[in-house]
């Protein structure tokens, strides 16, 4: 609150300062308390704008990276023959799937464990520790860990699949296991993240505000969805924000185990790049592809961008 | 409590500038230290033919000419991936790599490797196997010298065929006798027959080969497809045929061979096949001729001194055709050492080095002459009495025959798109006739752009 | 009755909570203690818990393989990446912080949406453009690179702990005549200095944990610890045991920071999110 006074002060003071005129000295302040911005904008200018634009107009050539004198101007070819493969249209499928099926069953289970958290218990610390381990992890570790674990023949998982009766499966080639295989070790990865950002927020919930409600004799099921819920929003919104946005990158993870197969079915949109740019070498293509993936991830975003600004525009 | 937060943190951050300044004073003596002498950087395959290079023949020749070669082993794809993008960017950090042959149309026909013919003699290119030089070239130009060889062989274990007592069950349970098939039906009845059963306590699956999806499944079709007259491409590479009679033939068999081998098969990389050999699960096997030796160590391997070998079988009437693998030494054009690169390269392909790697376990030698040295073809395995190098005779027939993959610029994007579809059919997603229609139609596609 | 119902909620509780913490940290230990096992003891059932130690694997890693390079690379691009995050980061974060308008606003919506872009999609012009400036083969590139990478989110972050600084205590700086940017290294730095080390911290994560970027960028001196691991794995075989010690290897110091910088992190990652 007091933080929000000063805030308005200064606001205030602002406005004086570009009211009182526009005297060279004031104006050359005014700009010295900018310059610090510039290395830091300049690095940014040059390592997107150039590229981007580098990248656009190369999507619109066809250039095979091992075929330099076949190099010419194609036009729109490459997105139309993007647009109508139909292994565009199933990794995009296969993507936003992925990106679904993790980011609701994390934040569903981030919130489940941070309500078990919430209070102190016996090693509260100890236990949050090791729960963060696994979003420390590099990602292309955890892939390699998730193909040795999930190996069909060695692996640990089959050895406790089959202790428990459930038999040994091939859990990262089969047809009907490889996708979930995936999600689920996106899963033990990112939970953690989302786990560690509500927990904070829970805790952060004014403790009078719990007391007073509970003396009303609220049930513990309405505490938790009309108390915590709306004050958490703002939190909430940022950090499936944050793993929506990250989990369309997924890549270290499918480079390490299934690479895009069985067959297809674990074939996201970073993948299919990657394939396209790296394996085929076809960098027209692969940049045509890269423009439509980034129109894809700032359209499912986007929805909660704008959610996002509304919040931080009413909490300044 | 500021105070301290404060001076805590000075000493961290003087720490840290500390250590990189340091950093940055090794990482600057290092470069000034590496322009000494000249050091040439190659990458190799993580295969014995790269480490042999890396460990025993890299020092040897830095201790010969004072000529340092930095090896690096890095993955098949990776390779491919480096010398794609370091090419495009005329990137000069690596001055030698290792090829798989089948990459030598791509980057010959953009102008990426030096021309070694003035590094051979003539005597020299007479004593190279013939397909090996021929894969190696390419607009007329040898591109890159040959360095191991390994056509994909029939592999079969010695001590099933030859007991008598399996060898009298067979006959009574089939009717033929069991020995190395010459045909694709016959070798089929024999996997058959053994697949599920066990013998002297391990269970034994049919056959194993690279089925994974990825240049492995590719692989091990095209000798299935060669030996059932298929053509994968017309002559001018602009017309994919996968669905010609046969090779639909050809396809089919695959697939239903596919199902005699041991589970998690559709994943199966060169190591699964190389494990599952050592361990005795299966009977028989299409691998690449040179990893025998991994069967022949004692430590990794239950089935020491007990595979042989035989040519591909044939199908259909045709006679069985190796698919044929090989790698090759390049240089390239934008190495600041062409010179020395060169030298290099000439030197670890000379008659004493060819055999010396092949003794040392690298790959199966590229030299007519080196198959019929003493010290290869007399070696013995340790405490037996079988020859560590059987395998040669049958390489050498098999290479009279042995046709190698479809040699044009598009092969490593053809085998990918390939791939996949064979890849659908294997784990049956797709019959043979929709999976070959499928990849017809892709391949063409990519033809075409 | 209440205490009774409460005892049986809390031991639910703790009963959850063992097994969750059990669930995260499993695989974890596995990767550990494989890195201790032989060849034949990792892929047999009966040495899977009870095993006699080795350091065969740590010992190939260090001294059998490039790998100890590759570790070096890794620290030495990371370290000077952050370095250079934070300067760069906090030298646009704090006059957003103290002078804030509907430009600076505009700016920062920019800045953060870098961050929504893929890497993949970054990574061919990326290479197009290091490659005119010849800087392909170094470890600048990389750093360069990450730095890039990691800004969006050090301005995001930064300039939530700048704007923490209490007003009052600027404006007295400022009356004592002290420039913007005494007033900043002297006063607003040492005071947001937990928040500064949280995102350093973080940065120092994201681009340790980079593959993609060192993959393809990276050149024949230049490959970092998470390239290095992927080395161990070749067509002839994968040496998983070798593996996993080199995962432990190269997760050990993310751990140890996380560690004794548990706070910071937490900081970090809810900063901007929970107020």
């Amino acid at each position: 609150m007091k933080t929000l006074q000063i805030e308005s002060s200064v606001a205030n003071g602002n406005s004086l300062n570009r009211a009182e005129g526009s005297s060279r000295a004031r104006k050359n302040l005014h700009l010295q308390r900018y310059t610090s911005m510039m290395p830091g904008i300049l690095l940014l200018l040059a390592l997107s704008i150039f590229p981007s634009i580098y990248a656009l107009v190369v999507s619109f050539q066809r250039w095979i990276l091992t075929d330099p004198k076949g190099r010419k101007f194609i036009g729109f070819e490459n997105y139309q023959d993007l647009l109508g493969n139909p292994a565009f249209w199933h990794s995009l499928r296969v993507t936003l799937t992925f990106v679904l099926l993790t980011v609701v069953i994390e934040s569903i289970l981030a919130y489940v464990l941070a309500l078990i958290f919430f209070r102190p218990m016996p090693f509260h610390r100890i236990m949050r520790t090791l729960i963060l381990v696994p979003m420390l992890t590099a990602p292309i570790v955890v892939g390699m860990l998730a193909r040795f674990m999930f190996d069909s023949q060695f692996g640990i998982i089959n050895t406790f699949s089959e202790s428990l009766g459930l038999g040994r499966h091939d859990y990262l080639s089969g047809l009907n296991s490889a996708f979930l295989t995936i999600v689920i070790v996106d899963i033990w990865q990112w939970t953690p993240f989302l786990f560690l950002i509500f927990l904070a927020a829970m805790q952060s919930v004014p403790e009078e505000l719990i007391e007073a409600v509970k003396l009303d004799g609220a049930s513990r099921i309405h505490i938790i969805t009309h108390i915590f819920i709306p004050l958490m929003k703002y939190p909430i919104i940022v950090g499936i924000t944050l793993r929506l946005i990250d989990s369309f990158r997924v890549y270290d993870l499918i480079y390490a185990t299934t690479r895009g197969g069985p067959i297809n079915l674990t074939s996201t949109m970073s993948w299919s790049i990657y394939e396209s740019g790296f394996k085929i070498l076809n960098v027209g293509v692969a940049s045509a592809y890269s423009a439509v993936f980034l129109v894809t991830v700032l359209l499912v975003s986007g929805v909660f961008l704008k959610k996002l600004s509304k919040e931080i525009d009413f909490t300044r | 409590m500021e105070k301290n937060t404060i001076r805590r943190h000075r000493k961290g951050l003087g720490g840290v500038a500390a250590v990189i300044a340091l950093c940055t004073a090794i990482s600057t003596a290092n470069l000034t230290q590496a322009n000494a002498a000249t050091t040439l950087n190659a990458i190799f395959l993580p295969a014995t033919w790269g480490t042999v290079v890396k460990d025993t023949l890299a020092p040897e020749y830095e201790k010969l000419t004072g000529v340092k070669v930095n090896v690096q082993l890095i993955g098949r794809d990776e390779i491919y991936q480096k010398m794609g993008t370091l090419f495009a960017a005329e990137d000069a950090s690596y001055d030698i790599f290792n090829l798989d042959y089948n990459w030598i149309p791509e980057f010959g026909r953009a102008g990426y490797l030096v021309p070694l013919d003035d590094v051979l003699s003539a005597d020299d290119k007479k004593d190279f196997l013939p397909k090996a030089l021929a894969v190696g070239t390419y607009g007329k130009k040898l591109l890159g010298i040959p360095q191991t060889i390994h056509p994909a062989l029939l592999w079969y274990r010695s001590d099933l065929y030859n007991d008598s007592k399996i060898k009298a069950q067979f006959k009574k349970d089939t009717g033929a006798t069991l020995v190395a098939p010459k045909t694709m039906k016959a070798w089929e009845q024999q996997a058959a027959w053994f697949n599920g059963k066990t013998f002297n306590g391990t269970k034994v699956y049919g056959w194993a080969a690279q089925a994974a999806k990825g240049y492995g499944n590719v692989h091990t079709w095209l000798s299935f497809a060669y030996s059932y007259g298929c053509e994968p491409l017309n002559a001018k590479f602009t017309k994919s045929q996968l669905s010609t009679a046969k090779c639909l033939n050809a396809t089919k068999q695959w697939a239903k061979m596919m199902k005699l081998m041991p589970p998690g098969a559709n994943d199966f990389t060169y190591d699964s096949v190389t494990q599952a050999a050592q361990q005795g699960t299966i009977a028989t096997a299409i691998q690449w001729s040179w990893g025998a030796f991994a069967t022949d160590i004692p430590d990794a391997s239950k089935t020491v001194g007990k595979w042989s070998f035989a040519e591909i079988p044939g199908g259909d009437g045709a006679k069985g055709v190796s698919h044929l693998a090989q790698w090759i030494i390049s240089v390239s054009k934008f190495s600041k050492n062409q010179a020395e690169a060169k030298k290099f390269v000439a030197w670890l392909e000379t008659k004493s080095n060819d055999v010396k790697q092949a003794s040392l376990g690298g790959g199966d030698p590229v030299r007519i002459s080196s198959y019929s040295n003493k010290t290869l073809t007399g070696e013995k395995l340790a405490g037996t009495d079988v020859d560590r190098f059987r395998r040669y005779p049958i390489v050498l027939k098999a290479m009279e025959s042995a046709r190698p993959r479809p040699f044009f610029p598009g092969e490593e994007a053809w085998e990918t798109l390939l791939s996949t579809q064979l890849s659908a059919i294997s784990s049956g997603q797709k019959n043979v006739t929709q999976g070959s229609k499928a990849a017809d139609s892709a391949i063409n596609k990519f033809l075409k752009g | 009755m209440n205490n009774k119902k409460l005892r049986s909620v809390d031991l639910l509780r703790l009963l959850l909570g063992v097994i969750a913490t059990l669930f995260f940290i499993f695989p974890v230990i596995w990767m550990v203690m494989t890195g201790f096992k032989t060849g034949n003891q990792a892929f047999s059932n009966s040495s899977s818990f009870i095993f006699e130690p080795t350091l065969d694997n740590f010992h190939k890693v260090f001294f059998e393989s490039n790998f100890k390079s590759a570790l070096f690379t890794s620290f030495q691009t990371v370290s000077i990446s952050v370095v250079f995050t934070i300067l760069l980061a906090s030298g646009i974060a704090y006059p957003m912080a103290r002078f804030p308008s509907k430009r600076m606003d505009k700016l920062a919506s920019w800045i953060i949406s870098l961050r929504i872009v893929p890497p993949i999609v970054t990574i061919i012009p990326l290479f197009l453009l290091l490659k005119n400036v010849k800087l392909t083969g170094s470890m600048w590139s990389l750093v360069l690179v990450y730095t890039f990478m990691n800004i969006p989110l050090a301005v995001w972050l930064l300039r939530g702990f700048f704007k923490e600084v209490p007003r009052e205590i600027e404006e007295a700086a400022e009356l004592d005549g002290l420039d913007n940017k005494r007033i900043f290294f002297r006063i607003v730095l040492p005071i947001s200095a937990p928040g500064v080390v949280a995102t350093a911290l973080l940065s120092f994560v994201f681009a340790w944990n980079d593959f993609l970027f060192a993959n393809i960028l990276s050149g024949a001196t230049t490959r970092t610890a998470t390239v290095g691991l992927t080395e161990f794995v070749t067509p002839v075989g994968t040496a998983w045991t070798t593996i996993m010690a080199a995962g432990t290897i190269v997760v050990i110091p993310v751990w140890i920071a996380a560690l004794f910088a548990q706070k910071y992190l937490v900081r970090g990652l809810t900063m901007g999110s929970v107020k």
